[in-house]
């Protein structure tokens, strides 16, 4: 399912003693909207005391990116629990979104780390400048004058059986 | 270095869409995303700007003279200005794709039609072949005719 990104402001119920409580505002990503406010209380539960019976949310907007259609560097700052502890990881991305690059971490941390989403907190992403990314495999992307060739691939068919052997060398 | 390669992902290569919503359309790679991704469109061919994984393309060895993230105007100046359209027609791979496609949009009477004159066509052919067929059957038999007589020849001395 892709990944959206939301706003979602909440706060505490209004009572006597306080007419009027503060307001809180979250980016996250999630699926849905429902998701969203569940992840809305779990962060914000362990921030301030409160929680989704003493609290109501007051708004929740889904947040689309500025310009899709320009490649970006993004970097992507996350805590994860792993099987023996707890990690701060930063990783870096190519993608047109916010929310391909958090669908692309969510990939590689179950596949590398066997880190489930629910496992990831995403503390921070930002769009980084070329010049101050410190990955080498996102800095090789960053030649305009790239080139490389694509070698060994198999072609998908949608027959089980073709009469021809299948043609997998491209050059 | 010495390749054996002649065909490569660079910014401005012209590809064949070969899976997906675009299948058989051609498209301009306009930025690389990492090993496995490109960002390309056609605005040629009604390809949207999108991301695409390199196993759903083939490469053509047409190449359009663009920066990278080039905007859709300046993509459509370039491809006009590299008169890529009526090279695109004359690579083998989108003939082949118009030929496979002309065929099925066939209706029965045009398949009909075709099968009759395929089978005049082969019929010469058939004729053709027979004669010749029959020439060197001909000149064969002559050879084994004056064999067997040489023989004979060499019995009675």
């Amino acid at each position: 399912m892709p990944i959206h990104e939301f706003q979602v402001v909440g706060r505490h119920v209004p009572t006597e003693r306080d007419a009027n409580p503060k307001i809180y505002r979250m980016r996250l990503f999630a699926q849905t909207s429902i998701h969203a406010k569940s992840r809305f209380w779990y962060f914000l539960s362990k921030i301030v005391k409160m929680k989704k019976s003493t609290g109501e949310i007051l708004n929740v907007t889904e947040i689309f990116e500025d310009k899709p259609q320009k490649v970006k560097n993004f970097g992507v700052f996350i805590r994860y629990n792993s099987r023996s502890g707890t990690h701060n990881i930063y990783k870096e991305y190519r993608d047109l979104t916010r929310c391909g690059a958090v669908s692309q971490m969510y990939d590689e941390m179950a596949s590398r780390h066997s880190a489930r989403e629910s496992s990831i907190h995403i503390i921070d992403i930002k769009e980084i400048a070329a010049s101050l990314t410190r990955r080498a495999n996102t800095k090789q992307f960053h030649d305009s004058k790239i080139k490389f060739p694509l070698t060994h691939r198999i072609a998908k068919s949608k027959s089980t059986f073709v009469a021809n052997r299948p043609n997998t060398f491209f050059c | 270095m010495i390749s054996k390669f002649s065909l490569f992902v660079e910014i401005g290569r012209v590809v064949v869409i070969n899976y997906g919503e675009y299948i058989n359309k051609t498209a301009v790679i306009i930025d690389v995303l990492d090993q496995n991704r490109a960002l390309v469109a056609g605005p040629h061919s009604g390809v949207e700007r999108h991301i695409i994984n390199f196993k759903w393309i083939n490469l053509t060895p047409l190449k359009v003279n663009i920066q990278r993230g080039a905007r859709i105007n300046t993509l459509i100046a370039a491809i006009k200005a590299a008169d890529l359209e009526t090279k695109i027609a004359a690579l083998s791979a989108v003939k082949k794709i118009n030929a496979r496609a002309t065929k099925s949009n066939q209706t029965d009477f045009e398949r009909f039609k075709a099968n009759l004159i395929r089978r005049k066509l082969n019929k010469k052919v058939s004729g053709e072949v027979k004669k010749l067929v029959n020439i060197a059957n001909r000149a064969a038999h002559k050879k084994a005719v004056a064999q067997k007589a040489a023989g004979h020849v060499k019995k009675t001395l």
